[in-house]
């Protein structure tokens, strides 16, 4: 996977290219829009997170001659500014994805990864997700563990499936509630933390077999229990 | 004037001031012309009707003193002679002869000078006519004297009749010209009004139109306009000023939460510090977004919203947070408020609310969630809040627990009323015995 990184800061710079490299992906970086934009129209890249105030170019400029240059290649947009500022001209200008900064590595690690899949865009054929004991069939929206029905509310079941796409990786907050909830805003910590713990306690009474870990400040990640055998 | 006024009421003159000068203008005029038409009346009718009267008065003074100096018999020979000569007429009844000409004379004919008016058919002329007539008391019998004045009666009945009308044209000419002023007028101000609401609502690069009449409203619209000019420069300077801390201050935010978010895959206790990181943050937006939303600076993504559907999806949200208190959500639901706004920010100032009930309506309180096509409210039977503290809740950093035990920033209700106020919504809050209430009205 080969990833551009148009970000004028060099602590971040460095930060998000050792971050992603260690995900592995081969990342080229740029500190400015004119750099950004020539590496952008010259290589070939699954995606490219661009830093929308840089420069020489500002990052909307540099995504609107991408984008007449005829590249689809999915854009990534980080801002420090206001949200749905972002989301109207952002998404306007050919944006795929916007996050606000300060945000989760691990946030912006599972979006470029929702975008580049989105790119390749094969339907899975197999509508049913397994993780230990639980399985979860989400064309019928049905969950079992071990043959026994699982009753989830609505909302539940999607927080669960969601988890189940990105099992084993962080989740942060923001992206369940966009996830589950469909609503743009931040509702605290507390809410999501009741329903996982809800949904916790639902899989361990079944005896899942998984685990649902809230990592403070950071999210959720669902993953096997440890004393589970195959 | 309320922005959703249909245009017929932002244009119904009987709002206007210039309407009421009219109408005030027109009782002015009615009196005018009332007076001038008495005055007039007074001027040519009233002084032949006097004449008249002046000629009766002076027959009957020459019949009186002739009837004190002559006989019957020479008297009646002289009223014969007057009769023939004068245009008068005179009637007398003696040896049952009754009054020659006339078809029937009234019983109750008043002594002169009083007189009265009587119409009688002339047989000779074959005509309706009308006599002012009275009579005169003699020793030799009443003598009624009469007078033609049919063309005096019809002049006053046709200056009677035409002085109404003109009144009346007149009176529906100013109406009918003070409605067009008054609406000519108020559509200037309606500019004005426009310009105010395009303001109001955040949109700062709004001017008033003048045309270059030069009259008062143009020199106010050129006035108003290098003021907002003014408002404008300063507002996108503060704006500038404030995206400038925000980006600012991000960048550095960011770099501490990425570099704190490693550290926290190999020190979990870190991730307290990141959730104290991510208060600060948040406040610090919320902050943003609520001067933002106050200034008319944050746009709105448009769209229509059911707000039974948001409801629902806020109860669904919300229910295990009041369960771990004990408390009971009750959807009262009588219709469903449709409203075009964003989705997002309604669905934030719900959710503050209700967040708000579960916060601090207390352990097992039950709160009912009421909606219709105009209102919605949230009641919970907690204790409430004083009525000083009722109207602080909207202010900035205003939080009414003052052992701050629950989180927050005192941000969520300043957050709400800013929202309803961009969506055209009222925000009222109340708290009584029976608890606390917030309702969002259309």
């Amino acid at each position: 996977m080969k990833l551009l990184l148009i970000e004028d800061d060099k602590q971040n710079r460095n930060f998000l290219y050792k971050a992603f490299s260690e995900q592995g992906y081969t990342v080229d970086t740029a500190a400015d829009g004119q750099q950004g934009l020539l590496l952008s129209t010259c290589e070939e890249y699954d995606i490219i997170i661009l830093d929308r105030m840089l420069p020489k170019l500002d990052g909307l400029q540099v995504l609107s001659a991408l984008r007449a240059t005829g590249k689809m290649t999915p854009v990534l947009i980080l801002s420090a500014l206001d949200k749905v500022d972002d989301r109207v001209t952002g998404l306007k200008a050919g944006g795929d994805d916007y996050l606000v900064k300060p945000f989760a590595f691990s946030e912006l690690a599972i979006r470029a990864e929702n975008l580049i899949k989105r790119q390749v865009a094969h339907p899975p054929l197999n509508t049913i997700l397994r993780l230990a004991n639980l399985q979860v069939d989400y064309a019928n929206h049905k969950a079992e563990v071990a043959g026994q029905v699982l009753s989830l509310q609505p909302k539940e079941f999607k927080l669960l499936r969601f988890l189940l796409e990105h099992q084993g990786k962080l989740v942060t907050r923001t992206l369940l509630f966009e996830a589950v909830w469909e609503y743009h805003f931040d509702p605290g910590t507390n809410v999501i933390d009741v329903h996982i713990a809800r949904l916790r306690k639902k899989l361990q009474q079944f005896d899942a077999g998984v685990h649902i870990e809230t990592i403070r400040g950071v999210g959720y990640r669902l993953a096997k229990e440890q004393n589970y055998a195959d | 004037m309320p922005i959703n006024d249909s245009i017929w009421r932002q244009f119904d003159p009987r709002n206007s001031s210039v309407w009421r000068l009219t109408l005030g203008f027109a009782v002015i005029m009615a009196v005018m012309l009332a007076l001038t038409v008495v005055l007039i009346y007074q001027l040519l009718l009233g002084e032949q009707s006097r004449q008249v009267e002046r000629r009766l008065a002076a027959e009957q003074v020459r019949i009186e003193g002739l009837a004190s100096e002559f006989s019957a018999n020479s008297f009646f020979a002289q009223l014969e002679v007057f009769r023939s000569e004068g245009d008068l007429l005179i009637f007398w009844q003696s040896e049952g002869e009754q009054s020659q000409q006339l078809s029937f004379l009234p019983e109750d004919i008043p002594t002169l000078p009083r007189t009265v008016v009587f119409p009688v058919l002339d047989a000779q002329r074959g005509q309706i006519r009308l006599l002012t007539t009275g009579i005169v008391r003699t020793q030799h019998g009443d003598i009624v004297l009469a007078t033609a004045t049919e063309h005096l009666q019809r002049l006053i009945v046709e200056f009677k009749t035409i002085a109404i009308w003109a009144c009346l044209i007149s009176l529906i000419l100013t109406g009918v010209f003070g409605y067009i002023f008054a609406r000519r007028h108020l559509r200037r101000v309606h500019y004005f009004n426009n310009t105010a609401e395009q303001v109001q609502n955040g949109d700062l690069s709004a001017r008033i139109e003048h045309h270059q009449k030069g009259d008062e409203f143009d020199r106010l619209g050129a006035h108003i306009n290098t003021m907002l000019d003014a408002v404008e420069e300063n507002f996108a300077l503060v704006q500038g000023i404030t995206d400038n801390i925000a980006h600012d201050l991000k960048t550095p935010l960011t770099r501490l939460r990425l570099n704190l978010e490693q550290q926290a895959q190999r020190y979990p206790q870190i991730g307290v510090d990141i959730e104290q990181l991510d208060i600060i943050i948040n406040t610090f937006d919320a902050m943003l977004k609520l001067t933002r939303l106050e200034h008319g600076k944050f746009p709105l993504a448009m769209q229509q919203v059911d707000c039974q559907l948001l409801l629902a999806d806020l109860i669904e949200m919300l229910q295990p947070s009041a369960e771990q208190q004990q408390q009971t959500i009750t959807f009262d639901c009588h219709g469903s408020m449709h409203l075009q706004g964003d989705k997002n920010l309604l669905f934030q100032a719900v959710f503050n609310l209700l967040d708000n009930a579960i916060k601090y309506a207390g352990v097992g309180a039950n709160i009912v969630i009421y909606t219709d096509l105009n209102i919605i409210a949230i009641r919970d039977t907690g204790k409430g809040v004083s009525q000083e503290q009722l109207s602080q809740l909207t202010k900035r950093f205003y939080r009414a627990d003052p052992a701050r035990q629950h989180e927050g920033f005192g941000l969520g209700l300043a957050t709400v009323k800013a929202i309803c106020a961009r969506h055209q919504l009222t925000l009222s809050l109340q708290s009584d015995s029976e608890g606390f209430s917030a309702a969002i009205l259309r």
